[in-house]
């Protein structure tokens, strides 16, 4: 059986985030650098018709635009700009370093991360698990508008992984789609706050939903075929879903036992994808105390580094004041 | 509320007239945008730049992630001809219909295109534009010229890109050789190597279907001078990282970058974006507003004159289906009732946006929904 591989996720800081990382530096840390808690949205892939490409056999003439992990002008908790419409919001930490020499040291990063990892790991045994934390470090040049930063996105590895069912993934009919999306809605409707996944199970027509902490009574006595994990993939790839799906199956299978299910990825448009997933059949062994964890997100050459935005011909107001005529 | 307002007195509504909008019309516009098309959201922006004579929370209109598939000069947009015939070809529904003054449409496709200020003849050759190099994060403008003469430097011309004169700061980018050592372990097979192919393998590539697929948050501002909304474009590349202003032009048909579109401060934040210069905005909105209504009447004629029950309708009606891609006018927009009174200001978007697709024809910033 082929194994389950997952897109990792993309960062995207919109420019008002810059902004607000500006005014929280100047206005409130100033010299403080303790860690912050920040706030983001994941939206989901879709997928997009390429009016250039005929559709033909080599071709399907569709294009997939995978979705990211943004963060905008209300990421520190500022009563502005509402993240997309139809993302899912989720939380994480936030450090800026005083110094560039700081910022490049492996040390405090790690530790962060660990740390970060951990408070996820002890969540798995209270009734709300944080699932996909981000993290994000950052070193702002005020003066120059450069800011340096790295994303991750913490994920807990299973060894061996999980494998796919050897249908692999396929697309969804549409009236599924819609099934869980109004129950989503529904839920949504009575107070649950709306999150990366949650679990759905019976036959077509007659789902329930339910979250995915009470997955053990929840899927009690349901077959398998009637068992699935459904989360919003942030993947247009038509084999792979998307980086937050790691840690739910981490967190399923570790916390509630599940080997076997059934992943509903929902994507925009008609992306949409499923397919049948399982923990090998040996086991997942010799699961230490403490997992191996990755997530550091990869530069364009898909080595580990940090980013780059220079904002200095967009922010800085000596360069707009000459500009302005 | 604004909508309930602007109702009775919409017939007088000096939009028709000049094409220029006030206030009021935008923030019925955009409420009529967003409630159509959820992917457009009204922002407030900065609390400390907010206009007054627009609703707090309505300062301006963003989309985010629209996707742009190919450079524009791999599409080779740049023929005034072509750019008509993109103008004219959203309003097919419309086409046999004459001008408002009864003259055959063509004569005045010129008056249409020539949104671009300036036009002169552009010989360069555009598929031999050079891919800014990946290294240069942003090339700074220079400082002091005036923004447009400053990006002259980076045109399309077929002549290699000047050299930036130097690189500033160039001690402050860390070397990042050893910065990931120690971080992780490198043995994780569980995850999808994303390797985004590089412009030049999309050159080498024609025909495989690589695409460098970039994403524009799309914003629509209220233009108080002009007294017209104002499209801004914010890049990211594939891997989801700033674009470069040359990379934003990149995706701009010759005809229009540094002409009609230039950089320029967004008012609601400050930062420099690409935006189409609105002083011909009016203009062209009348045009299209004034050929909308013409084909319109001339329905109405054709309506009444044909045999019953004909399943032909003209401008409004037929314009709207277009756009939201539904067969029956089921909403009350496109009732006939509505169509005897002719185009409704909240309209004035949809139109602004059909315009702008003919601008930048690579972003797909039509108004439709994502949600397949």
């Amino acid at each position: 059986m082929p194994p389950l591989q997952f897109q990792p996720l993309s960062s995207q800081p919109t420019p008002s985030f810059w902004s607000a990382l500006n005014s929280l530096k100047l206005d409130r840390l100033k010299l403080d650098d303790a860690q912050q808690p920040i706030t983001g949205w994941l939206e989901e892939g879709r997928q997009v018709l390429d009016k250039e490409t005929v559709a033909g056999p080599s071709s399907t003439g569709v294009v997939g635009v995978d979705g990211s992990l943004g963060v905008g002008g209300g990421a520190f908790g500022d009563d502005v700009d509402r993240p997309p419409s139809g993302s899912i919001e989720v939380k994480g930490v936030f450090k800026n370093f005083n110094t560039i020499e700081e910022f490049r040291q492996t040390e405090p990063k790690k530790a962060l991360f660990d740390q970060v990892t951990d408070s996820m790991l002890t969540s798995f045994s209270t009734p709300e698990p944080l699932l996909n934390p981000f993290l994000l470090v950052t070193f702002a040049d005020l003066k120059k508008y450069v800011y340096h930063y790295w994303f991750a996105f913490p994920a807990l590895v299973d060894k061996p992984g999980w494998e796919v069912g050897s249908d692999g993934f396929i697309a969804v009919d549409e009236k599924e789609i819609n099934e869980v999306r109004s129950l989503e809605d529904g839920w949504v409707a009575k107070g649950e706050s709306r999150s990366e996944g949650f679990l759905v199970r019976g036959v077509g027509g007659q789902r329930t939903i339910g979250r995915l902490s009470d997955a053990k009574s929840f899927f009690l006595n349901v077959p398998q075929s009637e068992r699935f994990l459904v989360f919003h993939d942030t993947s247009a790839l038509p084999q792979n879903p998307g980086w937050p799906l790691r840690n739910m199956l981490y967190y399923l299978h570790h916390t509630h036992g599940i080997t076997d299910i059934t992943v509903v990825c929902l994507r925009q448009g008609s992306a949409s994808i499923r397919g049948r997933v399982f923990v090998p059949p040996g086991g997942i062994v010799g699961q230490p105390e403490k997992p191996q964890t990755v997530g550091w997100e990869r530069n364009k050459a898909g080595k580990l580094a940090s980013r780059v935005a220079d904002l200095g011909p967009m922010m800085d107001p000596s360069k707009l004041a000459d500009q302005a005529v | 509320a604004v909508r309930d307002y602007l109702s009775p007195v919409l017939k007088e509504s000096k939009f028709k007239e000049h094409g220029r909008i006030t206030p009021e019309e935008f923030a019925a516009a955009g409420d009529f945008l967003t409630f159509k098309f959820p992917v457009w959201q009204w922002y407030k922006g900065d609390p400390s730049r907010a206009r007054d004579f627009l609703p707090p929370d309505k300062q301006y209109l963003i989309t985010r992630n629209v996707p742009c598939l190919r450079r524009a000069t791999a599409i080779n947009y740049t023929d005034a001809d072509e750019d008509a015939e993109k103008l004219m070809s959203f309003m097919d529904e419309a086409e046999e219909a004459p001008g408002p003054d009864g003259k055959p449409r063509k004569a005045e496709d010129e008056d249409w295109v020539a949104t671009h200020i300036g036009r002169t003849s552009h010989t360069g050759n555009p598929t031999n534009m050079t891919e800014i190099p990946d290294i240069s994060d942003s090339p700074p403008l220079p400082p002091k010229n005036i923004p447009t003469e400053g990006l002259t430097d980076l045109s399309l011309d077929d002549k290699p890109l000047p050299p930036q004169d130097e690189i500033p700061d160039i001690d402050d980018i860390p070397d990042m050789d050893d910065e990931g050592a120690g971080l992780e372990d490198d043995d994780d097979d569980a995850a999808v190597r994303i390797v985004h192919p590089s412009a030049a393998e999309v050159q080498s590539a024609a025909g495989q279907n690589l695409l460098q697929v970039r994403t524009y948050d799309c914003l629509i501002s209220y233009d108080k001078h002009y007294q017209t909304p104002r499209f801004w474009l914010f890049g990211y590349d594939e891997n989801k990282q700033t674009l470069t202003p040359a990379q934003v032009f990149q995706d701009v048909p010759a005809d229009h970058a540094f002409k009609t579109m230039t950089m320029e401060a967004f008012p609601h934040s400050g930062q420099q974006l690409a935006s189409v210069h609105p002083c011909k905005h009016a203009s062209v909105m009348k045009k299209f507003i004034d050929r909308m209504e013409a084909a319109q009447n001339q329905g109405e004629d054709t309506k009444t004159t044909a045999a019953a029950g004909s399943k032909k309708k003209w401008g409004l009606g037929g314009m709207v289906r277009k756009v939201t891609g539904s067969e029956k006018p089921k909403e009350k927009e496109a009732s006939a009732e509505d169509e005897a009174t002719g185009l409704q200001v909240d309209f004035y978007l949809v139109i602004f946006l059909k315009f702008i697709a003919s601008i930048v024809p690579t972003i797909e910033v039509s108004c439709e929904g994502r949600e397949g």
